[in-house]
């Protein structure tokens, strides 16, 4: 399947949505307990951190992972967070064990796949006992994670597109999931990402000093770092007449898409944030809106000293102070972690909620906001935003990685 | 789509150009991790000494970066040269992968296993990431716009190609890099053999470097090489079902035209022997290894190459063997 002409006038609608972390297993277990202001971070317990800086993280509870088939392990981790959450979306959307899954695209994104499983293989080597780890590191890319939800689910897939984006990678499957179906490529996408925790990412974020030592504040002037977390999350896309050739309700829109490159370094945004201002110009051109219309932003927010300068930034230039003053914002990462290559895709759920049952995420453990930030941030009492009909969420990543995802209620 | 531009660094040298000449003699050898009294894995690597990379030596972002950040850069500027970029031009830059940053990753890690977390070092990390050469190479070359990392077996290479095209269709860019680059390291090559790809018998061997195209739409001037078609990649979990992906993809894309020999000396091999039967359409090209998505591209520029074409006619298909996901094919044409 080539690219075609592009119908930009076609609706892009989201006709289901699901997600596994570290607050549930499933969006209506997870959406009361992050408008409740509940916190999932916990130590970890995956891994031995004990010689690390940071000794907390936002793991998912065993109940909430897909069961291994059989005594050995055959899924890994990442496996297992993805699975429930496709089956949900897939589910919601009424394509589950259906004909409409048989060549379905798929487009997902991921920072380290199965990377507990490429640990465990360099540790055998190490130790000279690579008797069994044939199967383990075999399923440990992430198009193996791939082959895994559809051998659970049943379906072989047809356009498959797997981000690396570090993490913004999440937003840009979803973003590229709606390209996708913009361009005739496809009439349904089951789009999102995935991220499980594992020793070398957690040591990575750890050395680079990125993890707080005291908790995740996000756009507090005293934050100190991000807490990582792992999960997945998916949505079902589809053409607005192909969602009605099935009768299939639209949860919202998904109306417009934009990212963009921060060349600046490496691991360090732009101080301006001006490719997060590029990506969101983007994503209000494609969704034909000024940046007035937004209500609500689900920032990326990881609470490190450098992005959520960077970010605040960029919230001034692309909306202006005064409406700055009225657009609501916050960061789900004080709850849930820094999820990485399944931020974007989770964050995008959240906002889906948001638009459909017209109440905010709250900001917590923010005690003393950003001066810039302050009349944005969404406090716990205050969550509800009835007339909601546009709201953004929006990822910056390592390499420069940053986009951003505007959704509008289907109406 | 018009290719507009091609870069390569390989084994056999810098160019679109020296995937055409002879093979490469096998030139190095990786010690295996496993036991130092192990025999060790031969492999074709590509030469650090080629100016072509060396141009690329002092550059502050690529310093600390691994080979494979350097192959990358390296091939997308080779695709750029020719390219009259106006200063108002969009230009977007896909990358594919298939071990990322293996390198990177085992010096990160490897150290914390030995000696202690406490030796975890942050000059590491950020290199170990899927899109750090991506990175590198969107900052050296100037490219703010689209970048996508694309991960995936050797297919990536299709994927990514189709993410460009996707880009072209929707007007977001005026041009398009696709760069796929692949690395060696001991612990991927030691997962190969795990794998049983370096069983006897089988005369694959790993390989590194990497592959460009510089993508335009039509109309754009140069339009001798175009990439017309993409095929939906057909995926599969065991041998059975690569012999399945590799029909469905030999008969349903394109099936009366001739095919440019692909399959290298994988355990595909066969397998895409049998599913091609009597289309193969020219001799094929000396063996460069197997560098997954860097041999995907190799073969898509050898396909594009001079003198290189079927007698038959002016298009025919390319196909891609993923080693462990789907199998894909492009159709290319020369006029």
């Amino acid at each position: 399947m080539t690219p075609g002409v592009v119908d930009d006038s076609e609706a892009v609608v989201i006709t289901g949505v699901g997600a596994v972390c570290a607050l549930g297993g499933r969006v209506d277990e997870i959406w009361p307990r992050l408008l409740a202001g509940e916190n999932g971070s916990g130590p970890v317990s995956g891994f031995d951190v004990s010689a690390c800086r940071c000794q907390q993280a936002a793991e998912v509870r065993p109940e909430w992972l897909e069961a291994n088939p059989g005594p050995a392990p055959r899924l890994s981790r990442a496996s297992r967070l993805m699975v429930p959450a496709a089956r949900e979306a897939l589910k919601q959307a009424g394509v589950l064990a259906t004909p409409a899954l048989d060549g379905m695209a798929l487009s997902v994104s991921t920072t380290a796949g199965g990377m507990a499983w490429g640990e465990e293989f360099l540790r055998g080597l190490i130790a000279r006992r690579p008797g069994g780890l044939l199967r383990r590191i075999a399923r440990q890319q992430p198009a193996q994670q791939l082959l895994d939800l559809q051998d659970a689910l049943g379906f072989r897939a047809g356009i498959t597109t797997i981000i690396g984006n570090a993490c913004a990678s999440g937003a840009n499957a979803v973003g590229h999931a709606a390209d996708l179906l913009l361009t005739g490529q496809a009439e349904i996408v089951l789009c999102g990402g995935y991220e499980a925790l594992a020793e070398l990412l957690f040591l990575g974020f750890d050395c680079l000093q990125a993890t707080s030592v005291t908790s995740c504040r996000p756009f507090d002037c005293g934050r100190d770092g991000l807490m990582l977390g792992e999960g997945a999350a998916f949505l079902v896309l589809e053409t607005a007449a192909h969602a009605a050739r099935r009768s299939a309700p639209a949860l919202a829109r998904l109306a417009g898409y934009g990212h963009a490159t921060d060349l600046n370094h490496l691991t360090q945004p732009s101080p301006a944030g001006t490719a997060l201002v590029s990506a969101m110009a983007m994503a209000a051109r494609r969704a034909r809106i000024d940046p007035t219309a937004i209500g609500y932003v689900n920032a990326h927010g990881t609470a490190t000293p450098l992005n959520d300068t960077a970010e605040a930034a960029a919230y001034a230039l692309f909306f202006g102070p005064a409406q700055l003053a009225r657009v609501r914002v916050s960061s789900t990462k004080a709850a849930i972690g820094h999820t990485l290559g399944a931020a974007g895709a989770l964050e995008a759920v959240f906002t889906v909620q948001a638009l459909r049952h017209g109440h905010l995420p709250p900001q917590i453990a923010t005690l003393e906001p950003m001066p810039e930030m302050a009349d944005s941030l969404v406090r716990v009492m205050h969550t509800a935003a009835s007339d909601l009909r546009y709201a953004a969420s929006v990822n910056l990543g390592f390499g420069g990685s940053n986009a951003a995802l505007i959704f509008a209620s289907p109406s | 789509m018009v290719v507009a531009g091609r870069g390569a660094i390989s084994p056999a040298g810098a160019g679109a150009e020296a995937l055409l000449q002879r093979s490469p003699i096998l030139n190095s050898e990786l010690a295996s991790l496993r036991a130092p009294d192990r025999k060790p894995f031969p492999v074709l690597r590509v030469d650090p000494k080629l100016p072509a990379l060396d141009r690329w030596a002092r550059e502050p972002r690529l310093r600390r970066a691994s080979p494979v950040a350097t192959f990358l850069v390296a091939a997308a500027a080779q695709a750029l040269e020719g390219w009259q970029r106006a200063a108002d031009s969009r230009l977007g830059i896909v990358g594919a992968f298939f071990c990322g940053c293996p390198a990177y990753s085992r010096r990160f890690f490897e150290p914390t296993i030995r000696l202690g977390q406490k030796v975890a070092s942050p000059a590491l990390f950020p290199e170990t990431v899927y899109n750090s050469p991506l990175s590198h190479a969107a900052s050296i070359l100037g490219i703010g716009g689209a970048a996508y990392a694309i991960v995936g077996d050797d297919t990536a290479w299709v994927e990514a190609i189709r993410v460009g095209a996707t880009w072209l269709a929707l007007d977001e860019v005026d041009a398009v890099v696709v760069v796929a680059a692949e690395e060696l390291d001991i612990i991927s090559v030691e997962a190969y053999a795990a794998a049983g790809w370096l069983r006897s018998g089988l005369p694959f061997c790993p390989s590194e470097g990497a592959a460009a195209v510089l993508l335009r739409r039509p109309g754009s001037g140069g339009e001798v090489d175009r990439i017309d078609a993409i095929s939906l990649g057909q995926t599969y979990r065991n041998p059975a079902g690569a012999r399945v992906a590799a029909r469905d993809t030999m008969t349903k894309f394109f099936p009366d035209l001739p095919v440019f020999p692909t399959a290298g000396h994988s355990w595909l091999e066969r397998i895409a022997r049998d599913a091609t039967g009597p289309r193969l359409a020219v001799a094929e090209a000396s063996y460069l290894g197997e560098a997954f998505v860097a041999t995907a591209g190799w073969n898509t520029l050898r396909a594009l190459g001079p003198g290189m074409h079927p007698s038959a006619g002016n298009e025919w298909v390319v196909p891609i063997w993923g080693q462990n996901h789907q199998i894909s094919a492009l159709k290319v044409s020369r006029t």
